[in-house]
């Protein structure tokens, strides 16, 4: 219990600290507001997608559904003069109506199968995006025009932008943690775990296991709308079988047990791996070894590391009492 | 008065009969043994009653409805609650969790409701808690209601997994080897609770097992099957006591050597 309350404040601490940081940045660096910005938006995709990980699935075409919003979102304004506003919950919702026909054919598969279907659908979708010139096909689109003034905030510059973006994760962790601690999560675990159960007792296993995967799609797609007007580009590279791969390592890396895994995985991850980019040629290399070395030290996940160090200190305060009785 | 009515049964895996032209009755109210050798056809009888399977040829009637086409949980909806053979459990979640899923049919909540949690949505899930405790009293589980089902004894798993299936409210009760693998005591105690499970609750209730003594004396009724089809049906002094049951367990006294 107090070890839990520790991480609890811990993560408090932490999070304040990032938000008064920001200020100050604002005027001096806006590459380490960029920073922030993604690795916020990286909390946001991870835990929408561990969503699915809690009904027992892994869903790799999740920067698939990302996509989708953002480039719905990039032609709605770009092309129909739609504002950003009406077009960020237009490419949510769209992303949630194909999510459900995929989610309703695919779900059928359980495991592995499930993660091969999602593979296929995630590079279909990548393949359309680059063969359609109406999407700008493998030249990207650009120019998406930045979202208007709300409430008298501007988006010149980045700032406003990480506040946005702030408020969509905070939105997408309130959903994710209720539908974890509600009767939903039950219910997801149950299916996880013994399915066969599950429906003995009454339970439509695809219903639920399609809303999952529906609200999910739905998040990842308001932040796809997010990300085009943000970057203003857009390209096919940036919803494919990497950054996908890369949101399920945040969680699972981060700890699957809860939601603080996507936090501290999608977190700090995004920005040790900025700090990495020093390593040069071999940034991708010293990833990866980072990733083993924190998978091997901590098999739960990035979330006991406060504790670690929590226990490291204690013991070490325990031995300078015993060395001074001594 | 049948509560459960079977009729040429037929359930085909391949060019494999695993049940066929089966017919039986269960009575409301009764409790009925069900017998076979190993292989003969219980448990598919039962996944193909549950939905789990859809059978080849044949009519289940439950309450003068057709079951057949019908997915499990519809079926569990119409009142019918089935145990696993094997200890299947959520095994990451507590008993009292484990229970709280079981009550998912009476359970009723908006999605809205779970997301802000509100007043109604807290009521309900308060209510489902308090019936799932009634339930864990009822079936002897009290003292470990906080404990994971992987952590728990093999006695007690059974009882968690019939608990699961009381919970749902269900008027028919399939239960599938109840007390195979436990000790004398333990076994005594589940024979006690599934008599207790028809007096008290008024449930009807199937069961499969493989201890004879302790099925001919729980049971009203016995039905025995072999390859999938029916033996006999009667009263349990009578199946005993018939010469193809007692040929399908001990083989033929004159054996071929």
């Amino acid at each position: 219990m107090g070890k839990s309350l520790f991480v609890k404040i811990t993560f408090f601490v932490l999070g304040l600290l990032i938000l008064l940081l920001l200020p100050m940045m604002t005027f001096k660096n806006p590459y380490w507001i960029h920073v922030l910005i993604m690795s916020v938006l990286n909390i946001g995709m991870a835990a929408s997608v561990r969503l699915i990980f809690v009904a027992g699935e892994i869903s790799i075409c999740h920067a698939a559904f990302m996509g989708i919003g953002a480039y719905t979102s990039a032609l709605l304004v770009k092309n129909l003069g739609l504002s950003f506003w009406a077009a960020l919950s237009v490419s949510a919702l769209s992303s949630a109506v194909i999510a459900y026909f995929i989610g309703y054919i695919t779900l059928r598969a359980k495991g592995i199968y499930f993660i091969i279907t999602t593979l296929a659908f995630g590079e279909v979708v990548r393949l359309i995006i680059s063969n359609w010139d109406l999407l700008g096909a493998v030249n990207g689109l650009s120019d998406i025009p930045r979202p208007g003034s709300i409430l008298g905030v501007e988006f010149t510059n980045h700032t406003p932008y990480y506040g946005f973006v702030f408020l969509l994760t905070m939105f997408t962790l309130a959903i994710c943690y209720r539908m974890e601690k509600s009767r939903y999560g039950l219910i997801l675990r149950s299916i996880a775990q013994a399915p066969m159960i599950s429906e003995s007792v009454g339970i439509n296993i695809m219903s639920y296991k399609v809303l999952a995967f529906v609200i999910a799609c739905f998040l990842a797609g308001m932040f796809g709308s997010f990300y085009a007007h943000y970057t203003t580009v857009l390209h096919p590279d940036m919803f494919g079988l990497w950054p996908a791969t890369m949101f399920l390592i945040y969680y699972q890396v981060g700890g699957v047990g809860s939601i603080w895994g996507p936090i501290m995985g999608g977190g700090f991850l995004t920005i040790i791996a900025e700090f990495l980019r020093a390593t040069k040629h071999l940034e991708i290399v010293s990833f990866a070894v980072l990733l083993i070395i924190i998978v091997l030290f901590m098999p739960e996940g990035l979330v006991v590391f406060p504790q670690k160090v929590y226990s490291l200190l204690s013991s070490e305060k325990k031995k300078g009492i015993s060395q001074q009785r001594g | 008065m049948s509560l459960l009515e079977v009729t040429g049964l037929t359930k085909f895996f391949g060019g494999l009969a695993a049940i066929y032209d089966l017919s039986f009755q269960v009575k409301k109210g009764e409790i009925l043994g069900l017998i076979g050798p190993n292989g003969a056809g219980k448990t598919t009888l039962y996944n193909v009653i549950t939905g789990v399977f859809k059978p080849t040829r044949g009519r289940i009637n439950f309450k003068g409805e057709n079951l057949v086409g019908l997915p499990p949980y519809e079926i569990a909806k119409r009142g019918i609650a089935r145990t696993f053979q094997s200890t299947v459990l959520y095994r990451e979640m507590t008993v009292l969790e484990n229970v709280m899923v079981g009550s998912h049919l009476w359970v009723n909540f908006t999605f809205w409701g779970a997301m802000l949690n509100s007043q109604n949505y807290r009521g309900v899930n308060k209510q489902s808690r308090q019936k799932a405790l009634e339930t864990i009293r009822f079936m002897g589980l009290d003292e470990v209601k906080e404990v994971k089902a992987k952590n728990l004894p093999h006695g007690y798993q059974r009882k968690l997994g019939v608990c699961i299936a009381l919970i749902t409210r269900p008027e028919l009760l399939l239960l599938d080897e109840p007390i195979t693998g436990m000790n004398p005591v333990e076994s005594a105690e589940m024979i006690e609770l599934i008599r207790r499970i028809q007096a008290q609750l008024g449930i009807t209730v199937v069961v499969i097992e493989h201890n004879m003594r302790a099925l001919m004396g729980l049971s009203d009724r016995v039905v025995a099957i072999n390859y999938g089809k029916l033996l006999v049906e009667g009263l349990p002094h009578e199946v005993r006591q018939n010469e193809q049951v007692v040929e399908a367990y001990l083989g033929q006294e004159e054996g071929a050597s």
